[in-house]
């Protein structure tokens, strides 16, 4: 054998010999694997089949370290000193009660995993834009949270402690849905991450675990009144009250 | 394992025998290089570089290296500069007051610690870059009093390395210039040493009387 | 031809090596004072000596709302512990805050309002700073806080080989009563204390 004509074939050197050193059955069976790995990080694992549990208004559900239930949808021209960014649109309001049930502290900022923006409701992103009904639970909008007691941010959530939080997105001036699509995504709690480099935190799957259409309180409304004079802080600045 | 010989016959032992030889050498370099200490020489995060250091009265001369962002100087932009500033003490007593400032946090000095008046000398080129002086008082037991953390100074006094009402931190024009800065210690202790710093690692040690 | 035979087995050699080494790694007794923090315990009231930094918890307080900047609101009740460092020979960052009830659920503080996680600490001075814990009622009783200069990260990460101060509150279900739905408890963030510093009082 003829070493020296490469002295050090570098990896890619080795993988070409040991693809040219396998018979015809080796190298079908060496692509095929190469093919299912190459499409492992777009999800060629994931179970295809639509298998979200039925999601109702007022019902608690399991999301990671939260207990999550989700009170109703609100469509509003202001929530308190909240506006949408552009004075056209409205804002949509998910209304939930969040409870952390596990023994350690959670990020509130992962209620925006856990919590999706709703579908079929004309919520539109930072720059305007419509969402369309099919984008992956991850690449939708984030929402603005606030603490309803106090109108105020919240940032942990410890164990046993329950608050009715606010997540609010924009929403199309123009859109006046009836009923929108509520999904949960779940999370993963990730013990010891790769290489031991991220461990201990949970990690979100951005697959829909639970659906449900919630009907939405059009602008105006009574619900609509009390839940912006609850989320308010006392600022009087409530722009629905007419 | 099948014994390959290369084209002048030597076997595997002979060939790699100074290898063998030095092994037991990078075997104890790599073992002392397995100290947490080291971490000063490759990532020195702390004030472990003593540049000079002068007796009482004489002058240190600063030099450092630095990674210039370009803030003060565009033209000196993610280049590596060398920060050349010649320092000699003044005076250090202790205070009575403290420094007027709007932004001071403490206005008054504490119940148990003394403020120290530090005056300096400097000597630097015109438009040396001065940004994160900061003056330090060392008790023998090696007590830093007036590090500045991550905050800003507590008392609300500028860049110590500065002439008193200076709004930037560029070396002035005169070439040489006094500054004054107050730095506060438990009471009861006598600093016996100055330390200039313009961040980690290097630093100037002065000696006080 | 023993050339291909003789590739195969340096190709195999590199897996089975790694595989090897993890499992013997793992297998190794992991001895627990070897990562774990040394823990200081103390009371409030009392100065407890960390080595880097000396800490006095000053008082605790428990409220159903805060007022720093701008009112909070408790989701379950609010801890409110106040506290002042000293650092022994440098400037530190202090970044450690946790709440640990009696059955072993842990905490974390927030700065909601006018509240601190961290702050930094100097020598000469004592540095105040007023940790607020949001946690629900029935975790008061027998609670401790574990407050250090690093911070918790991954299973306390930051504190390994590092000391802690276990401070017992002293808290029952009788303090919930105190909490009441008065006013909101004043707080406000970390600043020097320029007064009598706690620890020096007896030095004199």
């Amino acid at each position: 054998m003829k070493h020296a004509r490469n002295a050090a074939p570098g990896l890619s050197g080795v993988a070409r010999n040991l693809f040219a050193s396998l018979g015809t059955t080796g190298k079908v069976v060496t692509g095929a694997v190469a093919a299912v790995l190459a499409a492992t990080p777009f999800g060629a694992w994931n179970a295809v089949a639509d298998d979200a549990v039925p999601l109702s208004a007022g019902t608690p559900v399991e999301v990671g370290p939260y207990e999550v239930l989700i009170e109703k949808v609100v469509s509003t021209r202001t929530l308190g000193d909240v506006r949408p960014l552009d004075p056209a649109d409205k804002l949509l309001v998910v209304v939930a009660e969040v409870t952390n049930t596990s023994d350690l502290p959670a990020h509130a900022y992962q209620l925006a995993d856990i919590v999706p923006a709703p579908v079929g409701a004309g919520v539109v992103d930072r720059e305007g834009r419509p969402v369309a009904d099919d984008v992956a639970t991850g690449d939708r909008p984030l929402p603005d949270r606030y603490n309803i007691a106090d109108a105020g941010d919240l940032d942990v959530v410890n164990p046993g402690v329950t608050y009715r939080v606010a997540l609010v997105w924009n929403q199309d001036g123009d859109a006046a849905p009836a009923t929108a699509r509520v999904d949960l995504a779940g999370l993963d709690w990730i013990d010891e991450g790769f290489a031991g480099l991220d461990d201990e935190y949970w990690l979100p799957t951005d697959e829909i675990t639970h659906s449900g259409r919630f009907d939405v309180e059009p602008p105006g409304s009574a619900g609509d009144d009390g839940e912006a004079g609850g989320a308010d802080g006392g600022s009087g600045s409530t722009g629905t009250d007419a | 394992m099948t014994v390959s010989t290369d084209r002048n016959g030597r076997g595997w032992w002979r060939r790699n025998g100074v290898w063998l030889a030095v092994l037991p050498l990078l075997i104890a370099a790599a073992a002392a290089a397995w100290s947490f200490r080291l971490v000063n020489l490759w990532w020195p995060t702390e004030l472990v570089d003593e540049v000079d250091r002068a007796d009482v009265g004489e002058t240190a001369r600063f030099v450092g290296e630095y990674y210039d962002l370009g803030l003060v100087d565009p033209g000196l932009a993610n280049t590596w500069v060398t920060r050349e500033v010649d320092v000699r003490v003044l005076d250090v007593r202790t205070a009575e007051g403290l420094p007027r400032s709007v932004v001071a946090q403490i206005d008054r000095v504490p119940d148990g610690s003394t403020a120290w008046r530090v005056e300096l000398e400097l000597t630097a080129e015109p438009g040396t870059d001065l940004g994160s002086c900061q003056v330090i008082l060392l008790t023998a037991d090696g007590t830093r009093y007036g590090e500045r953390g991550t905050g800003s100074d507590p008392l609300g006094q500028g860049n110590p390395c500065m002439p008193p009402d200076s709004l930037d931190s560029v070396a002035p024009e005169d070439g040489t210039w006094q500054t004054s800065t107050v730095v506060l210690t438990r009471a009861g202790d006598t600093p016996d040493e100055v330390w200039l710093s313009f961040g980690s690692p290097h630093y100037v040690t002065l000696d006080l009387p | 031809m023993s050339g291909r035979r003789s590739r195969w087995r340096t190709i195999l050699f590199v897996p089975v090596a790694i595989g090897a080494a993890t499992w013997f790694v793992t297998q190794v007794p992991q001895d627990a004072g070897v990562d774990q923090p040394f823990e200081v315990e103390g009371a409030v009231g009392e100065t407890v000596r960390l080595g880097y930094a000396d800490l006095t918890v000053t008082d605790v307080r428990v409220a159903q709302r805060i007022d720093g900047e701008g009112v909070a609101q408790a989701g379950g009740v609010f801890v409110v512990v106040d506290a002042v460092w000293e650092a022994a020979a440098r400037t530190l960052s202090i970044g450690g805050a946790e709440l640990v009830d009696a059955e072993e659920r842990t905490h974390a503080a927030t700065d909601r309002s006018g509240c601190a996680t961290a702050t930094s600490a100097a020598p000469a001075y004592g540095q105040r700073i007023t940790y607020c814990f949001d946690v629900a009622p029935d975790a008061l009783e027998g609670a401790h806080v574990r407050l250090g200069r690093g911070g918790e990260g991954e299973s306390g990460a930051f504190q390994r080989r590092d000391a802690v101060a276990v401070v017992d509150l002293g808290l029952d279900e009788a303090a919930l009563d105190e909490a009441g739905a008065g006013e909101a408890l004043r707080v406000e963030g970390p600043a020097p204390v320029v007064d009598a510093r706690p620890g020096t009082e007896g030095d004199a």
